[in-house]
This record gives C-alpha cells, sequence and structure tokens, in this order.
C-alpha cells in the first residue's frame, strides 16, 4: 500500500492527493470527470471527496505524470482504453477517440484511477481444495468481488507449490508489470506475458513457456475459446476468470458452452459477497 | 611618434579581432542551430518509432553530439511535465529570438499529444530553424570580409585622427 500511495501522491494534484488521504486506505478506484467533483469508490458506492470540481488541467495533470509526459507511449495502451500507471495502478480513460487513438489529453473527459489491492490469504479454504492444482478452474464473480485477486492468490499458490505457471495478462492488471517486475508476488516459478492478446498469448506462451498451468483474467472473446482448446490439447491447464453471478448463468452463454462441451474447465469457483466473501468450488 | 604610431597599429588590431570575433558569434549560432537540428531528427525517430517516454529521450540527447546542450533537461522532467521543462530551456539557449520562439513553441505539445501530431510539430520546427539557420549563414557570408575590414578601417580612421 506504501507504494500504492506514493505513486498516487506523484500522480495526483496535490489538493486532490490531500482531500482522499482519509479514505485512501478503504477506496478501490477514484473517479475524475471533468466538471464535476471528485469521488472515491468506497464498497461500491461513490463518495464525493471535494467540492471543487475537476477541470481539464487536473485530468491533463493526470495523465501527464502517469504517462511519464508522454502520450505517444502508451498510444496502444489508450487504444484499449486504460494507462498503466505503477505500483499496480491502472487509468481507465474515457474521451474522444479516433480510429488512431486519443489525439491529446485535451479530449480526456474522465479518468478512473483504480488501485490495487493485495490481499494475502483470501480464499484460502477454496484453494487449499484446488490442491494440487491439476485441473483447469474457472473463477466466476460479478465486477468488484475479488476475481482478480484471487487469480492472483491461485497463481502464487499454485507457483510456490512448484508449478510453471504463465500469466498472459493483456490488460497489465493482474501482475501490474512496472520496468520488467510484477507489482503483485507471483511465485517463484511464474511467466508474465502482458499487453498480447490472449488468443496470440496461449500460442506464444505453449510455445515458447513450457506452461503447467496457464493464466487469465476475463476470458470473454470469441477467439480465446480455440486458443483455450489447444492449450489443453498440449497438456497445459487453464486457471481463468470470467464476469457472472453463478455457474448456472455461465453455462447459459454460447461461448461457455463451447468451452465447457469441450471440457475445457472441471472445476469453477464462485465467489459472492461483496464485503463478506463467500468462495464456493464447484465440479463442472 | 613611435607610441603613437604603435597605439595606431593596436588599434587597428582591435578592430580587426573585435570584426572577426562578432563572425565567429553567428558561426557559433550556426552550429548551435544545426546541433538542435540534429536533436529534433533524433526525438522525431524517437517519438514516432520508438515510443520512447521524453524523460529517456531528454537523456539520451545529453549523451550523444553536443550532448552537454541538454545536460539537466531529463532530471528537470521530475518536477515538472516534459513540455514545462522544454519551455524553460528553451528560454535559456543563446540563439536568436525567432528560433527560440519556435522551439519554445513545441512546450505545448510534447507528449501531450500521440506520436504522429508531435512528429508533425516537430517537423515544422526544424523546418523553421532551417530557414533561420540558411539566413543566419547567408548573413555571415555576406560579411565573411567586410566586418575585419570594417573594424580595421574604423579603427585606422580613429588611429589617424589621434596622431
Amino acid at each position: 500500500m506504501l507504494a500504492v500511495r506514493e505513486r498516487l501522491r506523484h500522480i495526483l494534484p496535490r489538493e486532490l492527493f490531500a482531500a482522499l488521504e482519509t479514505d485512501l486506505e478503504r477506496a478501490e478506484e477514484i473517479r475524475l470527470r471533468r466538471c464535476y467533483p471528485p469521488s472515491v469508490l468506497v464498497e461500491g458506492r461513490e463518495k464525493k471527496i471535494a467540492k471543487e470540481t475537476v477541470g481539464e488541467r487536473d485530468i491533463a495533470f493526470v495523465l501527464d505524470r502517469a504517462s511519464r509526459s508522454s502520450l505517444h507511449s502508451v498510444q496502444s495502451q489508450l487504444l484499449k482504453g486504460f494507462v498503466h500507471a505503477g505500483a499496480g495502478i491502472r487509468l481507465g480513460v474515457c474521451g474522444s477517440f479516433t480510429e488512431m487513438g486519443l489525439g491529446g489529453m485535451g479530449e480526456v473527459s474522465s479518468i478512473s484511477i483504480r488501485l490495487p489491492r493485495e490481499l494475502r490469504g483470501i480464499g484460502a479454504g477454496a484453494i487449499e481444495s484446488l490442491r494440487p492444482f491439476e485441473c483447469s478452474v474457472l473463477i466466476i464473480s460479478p465486477p468488484g468481488v475479488g476475481k482478480t485477486s484471487f487469480l492472483r492468490e491461485l497463481i502464487r499458490n499454485a507457483s510456490e507449490s512448484g508449478k510453471r505457471v504463465c500469466l498472459c495478462d493483456e490488460r497489465c492488471e493482474v501482475a501490474a508489470m512496472w520496468s520488467g517486475k510484477s507489482s503483485f508476488e507471483l511465485g517463484p516459478c511464474t511467466d508474465v506475458l502482458s499487453g498480447t492478446e490472449k488468443s496470440k498469448g496461449i500460442i506464444m506462451l505453449l510455445r515458447a513457456m513450457n506452461p503447467e498451468i496457464i493464466a487469465l483474467d476475463e476470458i470473454s472473446a470469441e477467439t480465446d475459446g480455440p486458443a483455450l482448446e489447444q492449450a489443453i490439447s498440449c497438456g497445459a491447464h487453464i486457471v481463468a476468470t470470467a464476469h457472472g453471478r453463478s455457474l448456472e448463468e455461465i453455462k447459459k452463454r454460447p461461448h461457455y458452452i463451447r468451452l465447457f462441451e469441450k471440457g475445457v474447465f472441471q472445476k469453477a469457483v464462485v465467489i459472492s459477497g461483496r464485503i463478506k466473501r463467500c468462495y464456493e468450488v464447484l465440479e463442472i | 611618434m613611435i607610441l603613437k604610431v604603435m597605439g595606431a597599429a593596436l588599434m587597428v588590431a582591435c578592430g580587426a579581432v573585435l570584426g572577426t570575433k562578432r563572425l565567429a558569434e553567428a558561426g557559433k549560432k550556426i552550429s548551435l542551430l544545426e546541433d538542435l537540428d540534429a536533436a529534433l531528427a533524433s526525438m522525431e525517430a524517437e517519438i514516432s518509432l520508438c515510443l520512447r517516454p521524453l524523460p529517456d529521450i531528454f537523456s539520451r540527447l545529453s549523451l550523444g553530439k553536443g550532448g552537454e546542450l541538454f545536460q539537466g533537461l531529463s532530471e528537470m522532467c521530475d518536477s515538472m511535465s516534459a513540455g514545462e521543462a522544454w519551455t524553460k530551456w528553451c528560454g535559456e539557449l543563446d540563439i536568436p529570438w525567432e528560433a527560440k520562439r519556435s522551439l519554445g513553441s513545441l512546450g505545448d505539445i510534447l507528449g501531450a499529444y500521440d506520436a504522429r501530431h508531435q512528429g508533425a510539430e516537430i517537423t515544422a520546427v526544424r523546418t523553421a530553424l532551417g530557414c533561420i539557420r540558411e539566413g543566419l549563414q547567408r548573413e555571415k557570408d555576406s560579411k565573411q570580409r567586410h566586418y575585419p575590414m570594417l573594424g580595421a578601417c574604423l579603427a585606422g580612421i580613429a588611429a589617424m585622427l589621434i596622431i
């Protein structure tokens, strides 16, 4: 949290960081919308942290600091709608985009600063029941309930037990790589491929890294399916997350029906409860 | 009388030296503009092709030819945006004011727009600097002989008057 605090101190305007200080420990996200007061997301609800409205200068300041004064160097991230700001902090960016990306800082209308949480030991019971990590697991939960944190914990445990885990981190959110290092502890046997599309990344990992487990965050694209099937046929196990409230809900989606028919996943972990989390391990 | 002649000769020599010095200063400015043009070309490539962050580009420039010019520019980026650092740095350069204005205008663009936009602006500034440099060169060439001669003549006239 110290690294996150220091990074936030660097990327936020001084007055905004001061206003945020009391809520920082509990904040999940910081929302900056032009012409509206800044707010923080605490336990799923937005709370205003200042009376003054956010201006173009504030938005430009945050983007300037997050991109090291170089919008061009985060152009490919911006095309995907985010900027990685270091220490696991991710900026979701909204504004006027063209096919070439974002023209300039003046085009940005709002920023959502997502703060990372390294929750060590969460879902320990569920993780124990998944040992010795020799099956493919789908982690299911609604947004903001802790899929990614549980995925990190699962990766770390599998890696510490000696499994070669390869993480395909398309949106740089799970490992939050910064200067070649992961912002989170992911274990000694984990290799991270970040920034590439999952469908391409899986094939790259299969060719080059000889993975026992391939970990992915949020499989949703149709193109992910064939790559996942190929990974399974090569003997790798998959650990992935999906947005959803229950296994039944997921089973109704055409994309997942095919994956379940092909036997890509054997187990599911359903996470529920925003404040008191419940981890349910199910056979598929 | 000998002293008067020696004094006059000294004045003539001083005038010639002053004229030559003036020419050398113009030459120095031209050479500085050439270094800046090379740096801008390098920046353009680093931004467009490598998408390298500006503070890293500035520190690379400080290691290249004429690098002493860019010393400290990268460090300035720790406390201010790269654009602001650039504008401040431009203000301290010993170049003609129109070149300073043209270079300084990049401060509003650098880092704040996509690579294509920044590349186009850098090209425009390079063109403007090229014109200024050519103007200086023409001026220098035309005055190459005149300055020392003029200096010497003026000093000679002054010496004659004194004698």
